[in-house]
């Protein structure tokens, strides 16, 4: 079967393959999709497994200081094949390993690990890039049937974190027996022109969590065929489950949700290729007497840019919220305490998502022309379109490198802006940099500009500044989006440094021959 | 409308001239001209078939010599209907089945009409198409509303601008059922549909069906009163008799579907009618995961132009 999507060039689809074999899916490398074929409730999960785990150390090896994906699954197979043994001697555990079940300290060998005696079914999925492998599936347990869900950390080959979500009770948001058939559909691969990157990926699911804080879905990306089961129970479009009840669509369940903003935040797997995104998190309920948490890992399915499919496995926890593992935060974010003192309010997060973008330079007619300016940042662009760190006020704030395409005959000098374009924040869109006077022969800035040859000024920034000032939207929030607009001007300003924006719309007025923009995101640190 | 009818009468006699070409270089990426065409074959020649329509004109196509033409259960001598008014290809799957020599396409076109849903059936021997079938909504002008009446809404079709990846999951070998029992799957559903009992069909608990794209079962907006409800309950208030003309030309064991198509007689209604139905199936464990439907109104007695398979 073939699948086509938008079809725009007929002949560049002919060989389009949207299926991969088992043994050729272990030849390519997308071990966690084949991996996922394992039914190992089946006659054959002795053969199966056996297989794969051969064809796998033979691909892979476990010791390696990179742990690929075949290597992640290798270690998550050898983990379950102890944990069914009861039996943790010989498994390849660091000094420093952490261990918990349900957010309790747990040692191997203890909770699940004596009560679970076989692997029913089993899907598994990897990321080479964190370093982590999860695996849910239903399990024989001595009180019965069980779902289990499992986080592991590898380093260097060895096992540093295990995250347990274990339970084996049939209610409204479990059903273990619907857990004997995962649902093949997180084995599809994503045709690559229905695939979105890393970071786009990373940040539906934020957005999704944002949902879940301010308990409205409305602005999170949904596909038309979305669901959410929970622990194998449908919880979505399900007569079990009414609107009012956490039932109805997938955003509309949102609404009756309860809790705090999402917290604790941490994004275990991810794969473009099958489109999925396995996260863990806490919704705190100081609403609760007394207060309590709500602990979940969810796999999410996203393909065409929308949520398709959702995993949920959830358990209630204490308070304060603790999963006994850190919130994932950026490389670079020098302090986490700020990062903890910076969570958005659910009315900011509100304004945000739901409020009127404001009028950036761009698109006021001061700026009015048909001339084009191909604008772009490498900085940037390198980093799948997000601001890295080191360019916003959460680490050094040094100025992003930025390059552009020749302006028109006649022009005299170029300007650039920088604004935060993002819906709901203020009318005026926040000012960042203003760079102007720049030589036309000059088509580039560097990357951390300080000094200004050649006549160069900076207007104030929003502060009032003459610098650069990076993006520092706040922890835990949404995307923000930053307009880094080029003009090609027919004169050069007479204006000094620390110029105001007004100034700077003022003088530049009607004097626009080009222009162009690109429009960078950054989302502040995960909470 | 002269020009409609000219357009038909010059199209007929460049598809009349196609057919009666012994010898065609049809470029193909496959071997659409050996005797046995596998699955790129096949898909290729659905994908010829649909830049050709786009085209409005055969091309290089061989219809060999009798091919049954059919689209919306009527019959014709020559290409009408869909070939004279899609515009573009938006979004579309096919499901190939080398052992019958059949494929199925299912998905989105524009026409000037606005969007469309477009299913189509192609049986090739020997590198020429013997039977084309398709099924086609909104690609027609809208029907006049009655004195006084608002119009009726165009449908919408943009869930098949999305197309669900679903399909294109390979089932585990130990949740596959062989052909035989996939195509018994399919019976099953098709009794529950006749006797109007949705505890005959064995479904998933993720069971879902999508009409044309849109959502049908799981869904408030149509309610069990309304013939939703689950997959299962979906059946027990049909209307209709037993499911007849029933056809099962593409089965993928591999990805576990199912093409069939059958008619659901309609003799209670006053003026008695048929529902003729394509449907796509996947099914896992036995069990039917989703179904993909496409049903148009047809006549009484029922008649697909194609006999019955079953």
């Amino acid at each position: 079967m073939k699948s086509y999507y938008y079809w725009q060039d007929l002949n560049s689809r002919l060989e389009c393959k949207n299926q991969t074999p088992f043994l050729e899916a272990l030849t390519l490398g997308s071990v966690s999709m084949a991996l996922s074929l394992c039914h190992l409730g089946r006659k054959r999960q002795t053969a199966v497994f056996g297989a794969a785990l051969a064809l796998l150390i033979g691909a892979g090896s476990a010791q390696a200081a990179s742990c690929d994906r075949n290597c992640l699954a290798t270690i998550m197979q050898n983990y379950l094949s102890h944990l069914t043994a009861h039996n943790p001697a010989g498994l390849p555990i660091s000094d420093k390993a952490t261990s918990v079940e349900n957010a309790k300290p747990t040692p191997l060998g203890s909770g699940a690990w004596q009560s679970v005696s076989r692997i029913r079914s089993s899907q598994i999925y990897t990321d080479p890039i964190t370093g982590e492998a999860i695996f849910d599936g239903a399990v024989d347990t001595k009180d019965g049937l069980g779902v289990l869900f499992v986080r592991l950390k590898q380093v260097a080959g060895k096992i540093t974190e295990s995250e347990i979500t274990f339970s084996h009770q049939t209610t409204p948001f479990s059903n273990p027996a619907n857990m004997l058939e995962p649902d093949i559909l997180y084995d599809a691969v994503v045709p690559p022109e229905r695939r979105i990157g890393r970071a786009q990926l990373i940040a539906m699911v934020d957005n999704y969590l944002n949902g879940i804080s301010i308990h409205d879905g409305s602005h999170v990306a949904f596909g038309p065929r979305c669901d959410r089961y929970a622990s194998g129970a449908k919880v979505t479009n399900s007569a079990a489950h009414p609107a009012d009840k956490e039932g109805g669509t997938c955003a509309g369940s949102l609404v009756h949700l309860t809790g705090e903003l999402v917290v604790n935040r941490r994004i275990a797997v991810v794969d473009q290729e099958l489109g999925l995104v396995g996260v863990m998190f806490i919704i705190p309920h100081d609403d609760h007497t007394p207060p309590a948490s709500t602990h979940v890992s969810e796999l999410f399915k996203i393909v065409d840019g929308k949520i398709r499919s959702i995993e949920e496995f959830s358990f209630s926890g204490g308070w304060p919220p603790d999963s006994g593992f850190q919130s994932d935060i950026e490389t670079g974010t020098p302090d986490t305490k700020r990062v903890q003192n910076m969570h958005p309010s659910p009315e900011f997060l509100h304004q945000v998502l739901s409020g009127p973008p404001p009028i950036v330079t761009f698109d006021r007619p001061l700026a009015a022309t048909t001339g084009q300016l191909q604008v772009h940042s490498a900085t940037i662009e390198d980093n799948h379109g997000y601001f890295p760190i080191k360019n916003t006020g959460w680490a050094n704030s040094i100025s992003p490198a930025v390059s552009w395409s020749a302006g028109p005959a006649g022009t005299k000098s170029y300007l650039v802006i920088m604004e935060d374009g993002t819906a709901g924040m203020k009318t005026r869109a926040v000012l960042h940099w203003v760079v102007f006077n720049i030589p036309p022969d000059t088509t580039s800035l560097p990357e951390g500009i300080s000094q200004l040859p050649g006549g160069m000024k900076m207007g104030g920034n929003q502060g009032g500044d003459a610098a650069y000032t990076g993006p520092h939207s706040p922890a835990g929030g949404p995307i923000f989006h930053y307009h880094i607009q080029v003009y090609a001007l027919d004169k050069l300003l007479d204006l000094p440094s620390g110029a105001t924006r007004d100034q700077v719309w003022a003088a530049m007025t009607s004097h626009v021959l080009a222009k162009g923009q690109f429009i960078a995101n950054f989302q502040g640190p995960r909470i | 409308m002269t020009k409609s009818c000219s357009a038909t009468h010059k199209f007929a006699s460049k598809l009349l001239n196609g057919i009666g070409a012994v010898a065609l270089t049809v470029a193909l990426a496959g071997t659409a001209n050996a005797a046995s065409c596998d699955s790129n074959c096949l898909d290729n020649m659905m994908q010829q078939v649909l830049r050709q329509m786009v085209l409005h004109q055969p091309g290089d196509l061989r219809f060999a010599p009798g091919a049954v033409i059919v689209e919306n259960a009527v019959r014709s001598d020559d290409q009408h209907g869909s070939w004279l008014n899609l515009e573009k290809i938006r979004s579309g799957q096919t499901f190939a089945d080398p052992s019958t020599g059949q494929v199925a396409y299912y998905g989105a076109a524009d026409t000037s009409y606005g969007l469309s849903a477009l299913f189509i059936r192609l049986k090739v021997a020997d590198g020429a198409i013997t039977e084309q079938e398709i099924f086609s909504k909104g690609g027609e002008p809208p029907a006049p509303a009655a004195p006084g009446a608002t119009p009726a809404p165009k449908p919408d079709y943009s869930g098949l601008l999305e197309p669900d990846i679903l399909y294109t999951a390979v089932v585990p070998p130990d949740r596959r059922e062989n052909r035989a029992a996939l195509i018994a799957t399919v019976h099953t559903y098709l009794l529950g549909i006749g006797k109007h009992d949705g505890s005959i069909p064995s479904f998933s608990y993720r069971c879902d069906r999508y009409s044309a794209g849109s959502k049908f079962t799981d869904n408030p907006a149509v309610p069990a009163s309304r013939g939703g409800g689950t997959c299962a309950t979906a059946l027990n208030g049909l209307k209709g008799q037993m499911p007849v003309n029933i056809r099962t030309p593409i089965v993928d064991e591999k990805l576990g579907i199912v093409v069939a198509f059958f008619i659901i007689p309609h003799g209670e209604r006053k003026v008695q009618g048929s529902t003729n139905v394509a449907e796509v199936f996947k099914i896992v464990d036995g069990k039917i995961r989703s179904i993909e439907e496409f049903g148009g109104g047809g006549k009484y007695p029922p008649t697909s132009g194609f006999p019955d398979e079953s």
